[in-house]
Parts: structure tokens; C-alpha cells; sequence
């Protein structure tokens, strides 16, 4: 287990170098040159080659990406261009934020599909597995963006459960309860298309398993149906549920940023499309990072938690 | 016991149904009616194609059926909901019809999903079919660069791409390429891996034919099928996500109809005409329910299970 462990966070380190290359090239991306952008209507030639020595830009490639990386891993993200704040002191705190909006959404994507599914596979063509299925299959193609508006619409607006917008009242008393009343709407709009991907891979995967030989044998051992379904079939399910709960845990990071900005839950999702819009490069290229290398150590963790499942896969 | 008995009725109403499927299909000579036989049995899928059909085909028409045109602003109306006369889907903020602009705007959320995906199946189809037959150093480099654009939710990459070279169709189409081409390569790459192990590829290659001649009669015969079901079904998602994209005013720009645009433009007044936002989003979950379907649909009619 432990040298699974150890090849499989070797094996991660190109990958996040990679990242941190396209990352960097994004810098590149962006149309026009940034000195002339920063200076505006006040450049002149000699300006323009002022900045550039300023910000390193005069400096090959290479050197510049070498530069940017030691920088970054010493825990210098840079600073923001629109507000002149170090962009780890801005992005870090929405991060934290976006972990507690995708938490709570993952919490309701997975309990919700585990029990959806497994209903529907134990008691496969009834109505509770066709409800299921379309809830599953509506669920898949619903548009997040819209959901949210009507999910606004209906318990916000209308009803008045919910607040409308933000992670806190700006005048109530705080502390969790308030945050838990904020956080429902956004975190079942985020979770609508994870939860219906697990429900259709829990039901599949549930009725493979069922099939099996060794579950009618343990059935005819006169192992209570509860012990079967629960203890054994459940488990041996589990692997491609909980890959696929990786990558979903991961689509959540970046996906519940329309949730975020319609709800204006103060994310990092809402951060990085505010600061796309204003070219913030430093703070685009330090959101991106962060959601990223996040994404792969998640799916690590995924693959580690499938492999201590499944012990045929620790070979590999 | 219950649980037990309801298994075995499982069992036999699919083993029912297959019979009754390879019973029709004998008829039938080629695989080609095999697989058009299965899915004309499966009305769920067959109502999403025609349903596609039918939106693409009123898009396409949308100069000339529409009742009116979509830059058309009649002020007095404003706001106006579902079921005002002349208007059936109601009026949009600036007094548009939202009837016409569904219909001009399937012009452009078609497309900006299409394009994307058939471009990206292309270039996937290329790279996945030299990484997995040819493989060497070339393969395990193109696999290894995908592997890093892997380490990004795709919603993130394309957004940032798309938000930083500019608002437009071409850049959010670019953008979409970008992201589905890691996807749908490894789909074809896996596929490759696992036909070129076939025996009848031995026999090919023992009667002397060309690499070349492989990869086209052989190997890729057998990758189209996952790449036609991989790439219908990610259709639905592109154009509900495309549409997301000119949601954010990253895509096309106003006053161009589009049916994301025109679910952002209600958001503003989303309290006291909530159809502004909810009927074009109504439109795009059907889009995108059909393609699921259908690509459901296709997935089982191509499962070799059937073809007996």
C-alpha cells in the first residue's frame, strides 16, 4: 500500500510541473502587450521597456517561467493588478470558501446518489427505479446556471426560505446556522449534475455486483438482505463510484463557479471570473493553481482510496 | 426471498427482449440494420433524434419562419409573460420576442457547440489512433501532454481561456476544442489499445497489409461506434456549457441572440418576469436531454451483447 502510495505521488509531480508550465503560458494568452495595457494612453517606447525590465518581461522565456516557479513555491503568488494586494492574501480565503460550498455540494451529490441509486438497483424496474432513472437522466443534462435561477426564484424570492445572494447576512447575528441557510440553494444547484452522474454509476455498478454468484450464495447462507446489500455488495461497488466521486469532486471545484456568481457566494470560482474579466493575470494564474493542484491530489486521494479498496489494483 | 424472485424476473424480462430484438434483426443482414433495428426500439432515443432534428431545422429556418425579427424592440411591451397575444413566449427586457429569439438563437448555440466537437473528434481521432497503435516516443509524448491538461476541470480551462483571449464565437469554440480534445483522444486511444490486440489485426498484418491500410480498415471501424456515443452524448453538455459561457458575457455579445445570453439577461429581473431566464433554459435541458438520449440509445444499440 505504502509503495502504491509513494509511485503513485512521483508519478504527480510531471503532471503538476506540466500545470505549472500552461499556467504560466497563459501570461501569453492574453491579446496586446500588458506593459503598454498597465501604462495606457501614457506609453511611450521608452516606458514600455521601463515596465518590461520591471516586470522581467525582457528575459527569455525560459528564465522568466524559472523565475515565476521559484517565486511560487515559496508561497509568492504575486500581486493582484487590479487592487494591489498580494494574491494569496486575496485567493486563499476564497478557497476556503469554495471548499465549504463544494463540501456541502459533494455531501449532497453523494448521500443523495448512493441512496437513489441503490434503491433503484435493488428494486430494479419498480417506479422508485424509474424516478430514479429520469431524475438521473433529467439531471444530467440540466444547465447549472438555470437551475440556480429557478432554484432562486422559487425558494428565495417567491417563498423567502433562503437568502438570495452571499455567505453571510451582512446584518444578522453570523456564525453557522447562518451560513448553513445560505449555503442550501448553492449547494443543491452545484450538486444537481454530480449527484445525478453518481446516482446512474451507483445503479450500474450496484445491479453488476448484484448479479454476481457469490450474492445469491450469500442470500442462501440466510444472510439478512440489509447485511448483503450494505456489507458486501456495496463495498464491492464502490471503486469506479469512488473515481468517479474524485473527478466529480473535482468538476465542483471549478463547475460551482456559476453557482457562485449567481448566488455571489464569495468563491474562489467567483474570484477568478471577476479577475478574467479584469486581466488580472497574477490573480487568474494563482486561482488557477490552487483549483488545480487541488484537483489532482483530490483524484490522488481517489485512486489511493480505490486501490485500498480494490487490492488487485495496487500492482500497477 | 421477495428480493431474490424479483432478480430472476429481471433476468427474464431482458432476456426476453433480446430474443425478441435478434428475432427482428435476423431479418436483417448487415450490422448497420442490426444496430438501426435496436435503436428504432428504443423510443426514448428515437424521440430525442427527432426532437434535435426539429430544433435544428427551425433554426436553420429561423430567417424565414420567425413571426419577428429578433433585434425588433416593441418597448410598450416589456416584460410582457408567457401567453400575451402575438407573443407566445412572452417579451424579453427590451421588449424582443422570445419566441423569435429562441429560434435565431439556436443559429448560433448550435454551432458554437457542434463545431467544437467535431472538430475535437477529429483531431482526438489523429492522436489517439497514433499514440495507440503506432505508440513510441511520439504516443507517449502526446499522452503525457494530455495527461497535464487532464489535471484541469474543464470548466475552469475553458472559461480561462475563453475570458483571457476575448469575448467571440471562434475563441469560446477554440476553447471548448482545447478541453474536449484530452477527453475524447483518451477514449480513442484506450479503443485502439484494445482492437489492435485483436486477432483479425494478427491476420491483416500476417497477409501483408500496410500499417497504413490497418489503422484505416481495421482499427478504425471499431473506434467509431464509443467515438459516435462518446461524442453525442458530450454534445448535450458542450451546448448547455457553450451556453453557459455567453451566460458569463464571455461567449457572443449582445445584442446577438443566443440562449444563454438571454437567460443572463433575465437575471435582472428575474423577481418580476422570471420567463425572461427560465424558457430558454427549459430549451437547452430538452437539447441536451435529447442528446443524452440519444446517445443512450445509440451506446445500447451498439452493445455487442445484442448482435447475435
Amino acid at each position: 500500500m505504502a509503495g502504491y502510495i509513494f509511485r503513485r505521488l512521483v508519478a504527480v509531480i510531471p503532471i503538476l510541473l506540466g500545470v505549472s508550465i500552461v499556467i504560466f503560458l497563459f501570461m501569453q494568452l492574453v491579446p496586446g502587450d500588458i506593459a503598454a495595457t498597465l501604462l495606457g494612453p501614457r506609453a511611450t517606447p521608452e516606458k514600455v521597456a521601463a515596465v518590461h525590465r520591471q516586470l522581467g518581461l525582457d528575459k527569455p522565456l525560459p528564465v522568466q517561467y524559472w523565475l515565476w516557479l521559484v517565486k511560487m513555491l515559496r508561497g509568492d503568488l504575486g500581486t493582484s493588478i487590479a487592487v494591489q494586494v498580494p494574491v494569496a492574501e486575496l485567493v486563499i480565503p476564497k478557497f476556503k470558501n469554495t471548499l465549504i460550498l463544494a463540501a456541502a455540494s459533494l455531501v449532497v451529490a453523494v448521500v443523495g446518489g448512493l441512496f437513489i441509486g441503490i434503491i433503484s438497483a435493488v428494486r430494479q424496474y419498480s417506479i422508485y427505479d424509474r424516478i430514479g432513472l429520469v431524475l438521473a437522466i433529467v439531471g444530467s443534462a440540466t444547465p447549472s446556471f438555470w437551475l440556480a435561477l429557478v432554484l432562486m426564484y422559487v425558494f428565495a424570492l417567491k417563498l423567502r426560505w433562503f437568502p438570495t445572494s452571499g455567505m453571510y447576512s451582512l446584518r444578522g447575528p453570523g456564525g453557522l446556522p447562518d451560513v448553513l441557510r445560505h449555503l442550501v440553494l448553492p449547494a443543491i444547484s452545484a450538486a444537481a449534475i454530480p449527484l445525478a452522474v453518481i446516482t446512474r454509476l451507483v445503479r450500474s455498478s450496484m445491479l453488476d455486483v448484484i448479479r454476481q454468484d457469490y450474492v445469491t450464495t450469500l442470500r442462501a447462507k440466510g444472510l439478512p438482505e440489509r447485511r448483503v446489500i450494505y456489507g458486501h455488495a456495496l463495498r464491492n461497488a464502490l471503486p469506479p463510484i469512488v473515481s468517479i466521486t474524485g473527478l466529480q469532486a473535482g468538476f465542483l471545484l471549478g463547475g460551482a463557479l456559476f453557482t457562485e456568481v449567481i448566488f455571489s457566494w464569495p468563491g474562489i470560482g467567483r474570484q477568478l471570473y471577476s479577475s478574467i474579466l479584469a486581466r488580472d493575470v497574477p490573480v487568474v494564474q494563482g486561482a488557477m493553481l490552487i483549483i488545480s493542484f487541488t484537483f489532482v491530489l483530490l483524484n490522488l486521494a481517489a485512486d489511493v482510496f480505490v486501490a485500498y479498496l480494490d487490492p488487485k489494483l495496487r500492482a500497477g | 426471498m421477495t428480493q431474490a424472485i424479483d432478480v430472476q424476473a429481471a433476468r427474464k424480462a431482458r432476456r426476453r427482449w433480446e430474443i425478441s430484438v435478434a428475432d427482428e434483426a435476423r431479418e436483417a443482414e448487415s450490422s448497420l440494420r442490426l444496430f438501426w433495428t435496436a435503436l428504432k426500439r428504443d423510443k426514448l432515443a428515437l424521440a430525442g433524434g427527432i426532437f434535435i432534428i426539429f430544433v435544428g431545422l427551425v433554426s436553420i429556418a429561423a430567417p424565414l419562419i420567425s413571426p419577428y425579427d429578433p433585434y425588433e424592440a416593441e418597448t410598450s411591451l416589456r416584460l410582457e409573460p408567457i401567453g400575451t397575444p402575438g407573443h407566445p413566449l412572452g417579451l424579453d427586457g427590451q421588449g424582443r420576442d422570445i419566441l423569435t429569439r429562441l429560434m435565431w438563437g439556436g443559429r448560433v448555440s448550435i454551432p458554437i457547440a457542434l463545431v467544437p466537437v467535431t472538430v475535437s473528434t477529429f483531431v482526438s481521432l489523429v492522436l489517439g489512433l497514433i499514440a495507440g497503435y503506432f505508440k513510441g516516443v511520439v504516443g507517449e509524448l502526446i499522452m503525457r501532454v494530455l495527461d497535464v491538461f487532464y489535471a484541469f476541470p474543464t470548466v475552469m480551462l475553458a472559461i480561462a481561456i475563453a475570458g483571457i483571449m476575448g469575448p467571440g464565437m471562434m475563441n469560446v469554440m477554440l476553447s471548448i476544442c482545447i478541453v474536449l480534445v484530452p477527453y475524447i483522444t483518451r477514449v480513442v486511444y484506450t479503443t485502439t489499445l484494445v482492437v489492435s490486440e485483436q486477432d483479425f489485426v494478427e491476420a491483416a498484418r500476417a497477409s501483408g497489409a500496410s500499417d497504413l491500410q490497418i489503422v484505416f480498415g481495421q482499427i478504425l471501424p471499431n473506434v467509431l461506434s464509443p467515438i459516435i456515443v462518446y461524442g453525442t452524448t458530450t454534445m448535450g453538455l458542450q451546448i448547455v456549457f457553450a451556453s453557459g459561457l455567453s451566460f458569463l458575457g464571455l461567449g457572443v455579445q449582445p445584442p446577438v441572440a443566443d440562449w444563454g445570453i438571454m437567460t443572463a439577461n433575465g437575471r435582472d429581473v428575474l423577481q418580476i418576469a422570471p420567463h425572461v431566464s427560465t424558457v430558454p433554459g427549459v430549451l437547452l435541458l430538452l437539447v441536451a436531454l435529447s442528446f443524452n438520449l440519444l446517445g443512450d440509445g445509440l451506446r445500447d444499440a451498439l452493445d455487442p451483447r445484442l448482435r447475435l
